[in-house]
């Protein structure tokens, strides 16, 4: 039999019951998440009265496998049925039903992921260019800088990739935590397909690549989810949801534009000047920068848009 | 609305429910005592049964509690309906049918089922 004072431990158990419930899609939760914890806790009230300890771990256990098991259910059938889907979240949700997407959210959207593409094209073009240039070698032992430079490129075209991600979610997925929990598998999926392999090379290196990686996840998420909470009024939860994750994306393209440009200045030094005394027929300089110009075209347009449809949606 | 192919929580909830409405718990615990312990559901099956039979029209939710003073108001009933009752009664019809299938077929003695509950 349990003591009084083991209460908290019953409370403890509700608790993590109620986060565990995070794993069921929303519209679900909203309708039988309350009812659900209730009967947990009156199911673990009886067994712990009944069977102490024991037997309140033994239904947090059945209850626990149970829940996993019906939330996969509930999720395939979510998307065997999408447009059960949104009657469902017009019916069981308090809510109204969902609004349309705006027309000038949409061009923001096509936008962000227009800049994205370029942002990938610029990076890339910055990749091929040092693999197939012999003096690479040579430019990276005179500038420490570009080692960092160049992992500070790559790691914010993978957030962007994750973030550029979330766009999709939101609009598809209807709630925002299964576009979380989807966003969360894309962004580990990336990182280990990223820079995985460094893990047993290099467990150092892939730790600090990790935790930038994060890092910079973390910034343009949260600017993105500052930007949502403030056009949420306007433009509905999904919409919000949908703009907060084109400003995530500009965050990191932002961030991709911002350590191209050092990474350009810091390699060229080196190859330039060789261009200029026409010992090599070409340099990192003119093809880097083209793609930079454009790639700050982009960026550029694609900010303005993210400004634009957040001002008209607080206006 | 549509058929539903009963499950066997989703049957035993009909049943716990052709006496009286009852809420979440309460379907819950009925359904140990008509199985004498041999089911138990768990919450999320509970509900995501619910939410099926809810969708066939077999069980009705209902805003009056049987008892208020009873119990905490907060709590959801839930009563079987007609097209519900008629689905269990073709459950158990279907349910009969197998095990005198079985019996035909020497899978069952007497007394069987008792000794396994």
């Amino acid at each position: 039999m349990m003591g009084a004072g083991s209460a908290w431990l019953l409370r403890l158990v509700e608790r993590l019951y109620r986060a565990a419930l995070l794993i069921y899609p929303g519209a679900f939760r909203r309708a039988y998440g309350r009812d659900m914890t209730q009967v947990f806790r009156d199911r673990c009230q009886t067994a712990a009265r009944q069977a102490g300890i024991a037997g309140l771990l033994g239904v947090c256990w059945a209850e626990l496998r149970d829940l996993a098991l019906t939330a996969v259910r509930e999720h395939v059938d979510e998307i065997r049925r999408p447009y059960r889907r949104v009657e469902r979240s017009m019916t069981m949700s308090a809510g109204a039903p969902a609004r349309p997407v705006p027309p000038r959210l949409r061009l923001t959207t096509a936008v962000t992921a227009l800049a994205f593409v370029v942002a990938l094209l610029a990076s890339l073009n910055l990749y091929l260019l040092e693999d197939a240039n012999p003096l690479t070698p040579a430019a990276y032992s005179a500038s420490p800088l570009l080692r960092f430079s160049y992992d500070g490129v790559y790691l914010s075209a993978l957030v962007a990739a994750v973030a550029a991600c979330s766009i999709v979610g939101y609009s598809i997925a209807q709630d925002d935590a299964t576009a979380l929990l989807g966003l969360a598998v894309v962004a580990l999926v990336v990182a280990f397909g990223g820079f995985g392999g460094l893990l047993f090379r290099h467990p150092t290196t892939f730790l600090a690549l990790s935790l930038v990686f994060i890092g910079l996840l973390l910034c343009g998420l949260l600017v993105g989810r500052a930007i949502a909470v403030r056009a949420r009024a306007r433009l509905g939860r999904r919409s919000a949801a949908i703009l907060g994750a084109c400003a995530s994306t500009g965050v990191a393209l932002l961030v991709n534009l911002a350590v191209l440009v050092p990474h350009t200045i810091a390699l060229n030094p080196v190859s330039h000047p060789l261009y200029m005394q026409g010992q090599i027929g070409g340099t990192h300089l003119n093809s880097l920068l083209l793609g930079m110009a454009i790639e700050l075209l982009a960026v550029v347009v694609c900010t303005l848009s993210i400004g634009s449809a957040l001002h008209g949606a607080t206006r | 609305m549509g058929a539903l192919l009963l499950t066997r929580a989703a049957f035993y909830i009909l049943l716990s429910l052709v006496d009286e409405e009852r809420h979440g718990y309460g379907i819950m615990l009925e359904v140990t005592r008509l199985t004498e312990g041999a089911v138990r559901l768990n919450s999320a099956t509970l509900y995501r049964s619910i939410k099926q039979l809810l969708a066939a029209g077999y069980i009705d939710q209902i805003d009056e509690r049987p008892d208020p003073a009873l119990d905490d108001e907060r709590r959801r009933y839930y009563r079987l309906t007609e097209a519900g009752k008629k689905a269990a009664e073709a459950e158990a019809v279907r349910l009969e049918q197998a095990v005198r299938l079985a019996e035909a077929k020497h899978l069952l003695r007497p007394g069987m089922g008792e000794s396994r509950a």
